[in-house]
């Protein structure tokens, strides 16, 4: 695989320039469809894990007739979805109404790009990784608009203003908590910051416990995140009760399951982001340190951090399905006078912290103590 | 002068993005499509910033102008009466002025960009801008920083206070209509 890689490279710079465009557009569509490969098997085991998850909690068994244990549901979904009819509303701005979904669905799964695996496994290792995933996610909200204005329903227009209030608002407490971890590291560049949080055993060096103030930026973060992909008990723009389906209300088929899988691919996004920037990233726990072949390492990082991902988004399942709903009022009321102003509280803390104890965290000045 | 080569078609498709969605803002009939039209605009000229290694620039051009500037046109823009039926772009007048200021704006990016002379520093993608802009904000050019930051300050102070001054006529008004609708059943059960 390496000397593969190692001649393609080599190939390179002595290929003409067609042949390079050629090449270079080659290696981007190979590791586009396999992120896509993977993002679309979260997508579809994540509707699975979903149903489980809220069978669990309502004391139901959940799907379990396709395939064993119900595994395969999400094909059958798949399958069902394809074959549904396709309608648009004759009243619809077709254009608009036919280019939503492509664009919520491409900018949400843009963000998986630079994301970090395990040391060696990235598709992209860009050094403003986090501010792109964050600029990416706000094309989302966009094309809510788009779709929510393409249907010509009143319900759908509703839907898409509350989730683009939701969204815009929600997005400063969750800048504000990323950048009070942001500035240990130094970097926004994902490597480094997962760099950052190496030694002390793979978990005492992780951002989460590095002082008082990103502890509690971690727990404002994955508030916040939440409301940002729009879930319960933040899903206001798709309140069932109130205005049918939000924003998708008109959208049929494989046009409502792009919706769907940019709402899962989103979580995934969040969940990767509290992963690298809080929880270590692919950092390996306790055996971290013991001499391993290459390719071991490489999966149990990607293990790791897959794990991480998952626990996360098994916590936002378990919050959907035993809270109950916000009000409109209520959200705005959290986002803008609790979660905001601890999140700049958060940020000068943490900034005079790093001021202070120079890039010291909690474990380092312990351990300190036990060295001299 | 390979990577130029592939860089120049990336380029030209960045442009035929820009210049292609830039005609279709102005010249949509449908105002809401011309809106969102101006996404493609936007998104063309930050894959330009990112093609010549700004990566910085470009990502902020996508954070700002795509998630901020954008949405709130578009807000605007369905805020408005009649949607539908907006004929704005067949006046002779919006021709013209049009043509002027588009000329006017043309000549003075012209005569801004010609006398600078640019010099090629290579693909330079991996090097990181992060860095040396925070550096030159916080130190050369802190003072155009700061006042950026004061405007801002100053703008949400103001739509603070805007929506302020409502709630509390409301409220006081709300408050008084209550009381004296419970003063006068009070008064009728009185009676």
């Amino acid at each position: 695989m390496t000397e593969l890689i190692n001649r393609i490279i080599s190939g390179l710079s002595t290929a003409g320039p067609f042949m390079r465009l050629f090449i270079i557009i080659a290696i981007m569509a190979v590791s586009a469809a396999i992120v896509l490969a993977i993002a679309l098997l979260y997508e579809g085991f994540a509707t699975y894990a979903e149903r489980k998850v809220a069978g669990d909690i309502q004391a139901r068994i959940g799907p379990n007739r396709v395939g064993p244990y119900g595994l395969l549901q999400f094909v059958a979904d798949g399958v069902k979805l394809l074959l549904k009819e396709d309608i648009i509303p004759f009243y619809a701005d077709k254009w608009l109404f036919i280019a939503a979904p492509y664009i919520v669905f491409t900018a949400s799964f843009a963000a998986f790009v630079p994301l970090s695996y395990s040391d060696h496994i990235s598709v992209a290792n860009l050094n403003v990784g986090v501010l792109y995933i964050i600029a990416i996610s706000s094309v989302v909200s966009m094309a809510v608009l788009m779709g929510a204005w393409g249907s010509n329903n009143k319900w759908s227009l509703f839907g898409g203003m509350r989730a683009v209030a939701q969204i815009v608002s929600y997005e400063i407490p969750i800048v504000l908590s990323l950048l009070a971890a942001l500035i240990i590291p130094a970097s926004l560049n994902m490597k480094d910051i997962i760099a950052y949080q190496s030694g002390g055993l793979g978990i005492f060096r992780w951002l989460l416990f590095n002082n008082p103030f990103t502890l509690l930026a971690f727990f404002v973060y994955f508030i916040a995140a939440i409301a940002e992909v729009n879930r319960t008990p933040f899903d206001i723009p798709e309140a069932e009760s109130e205005i049918v389906a939000g924003y998708h209300t008109e959208y049929t088929g494989m046009r409502f399951a792009f919706f769907f899988m940019a709402e899962y691919g989103d979580m995934f996004i969040v969940s990767a982001l509290a992963t690298t920037l809080f929880l270590g990233g692919w950092q390996i726990p306790f055996i971290g340190g013991i001499a391993m072949p290459l390719w071991l390492r490489e999966v149990l990082q990607a293990g790791v951090f897959f794990t991480k991902i998952f626990f996360l988004i098994y916590i936002m399942m378990w919050i959907r399905w035993t809270l109950p709903r916000l009000r409109v009022d209520q959200l705005m009321e959290l986002c803008w006078k609790y979660l905001t102003p601890i999140a700049f509280f958060n940020l000068i803390g943490a900034s005079v912290w790093v001021l202070l104890l120079h890039d010291r965290g909690v474990y380092d000045i312990i351990a300190g103590l036990f060295v001299h | 002068m390979d990577s130029l080569t592939v860089q120049a078609i990336f380029f030209y498709i960045f442009a035929a993005l820009i210049i292609g969605s830039a005609l279709l803002v102005v010249l949509l009939r449908n105002i809401v499509r011309s809106a969102f039209a101006l996404f493609f605009t936007l998104f063309g000229v930050a894959g330009i910033y990112i093609l010549l290694g700004a990566d910085f620039v470009g990502v902020t051009q996508v954070l700002i102008y795509i998630g901020g500037v954008l949405i709130l046109i578009v807000f605007g823009v369905m805020l408005t009466h009649n949607v539908y039926s907006v004929d704005i772009f067949n006046k002779l007048g919006t021709l013209v002025m049009g043509t002027v200021s588009a000329i006017i704006t043309f000549t003075i990016i012209y005569y801004s960009i010609k006398p600078v002379s640019w010099l090629y520093i290579g693909y330079k993608a991996d090097l990181p801008t992060t860095g040396p802009i925070g550096t030159q904000l916080m130190t050369n050019y802190l003072l155009p920083f700061e006042l950026a930051s004061v405007l801002l300050v100053l703008a949400m102070v103001g739509a603070a206070y805007l929506i302020r001054s409502e709630v509390r006529e409301s409220r006081h008004k709300g408050a008084a209509d209550q009381r004296s609708k419970i003063q006068s059943t009070v008064e009728g059960k009185g009676n």
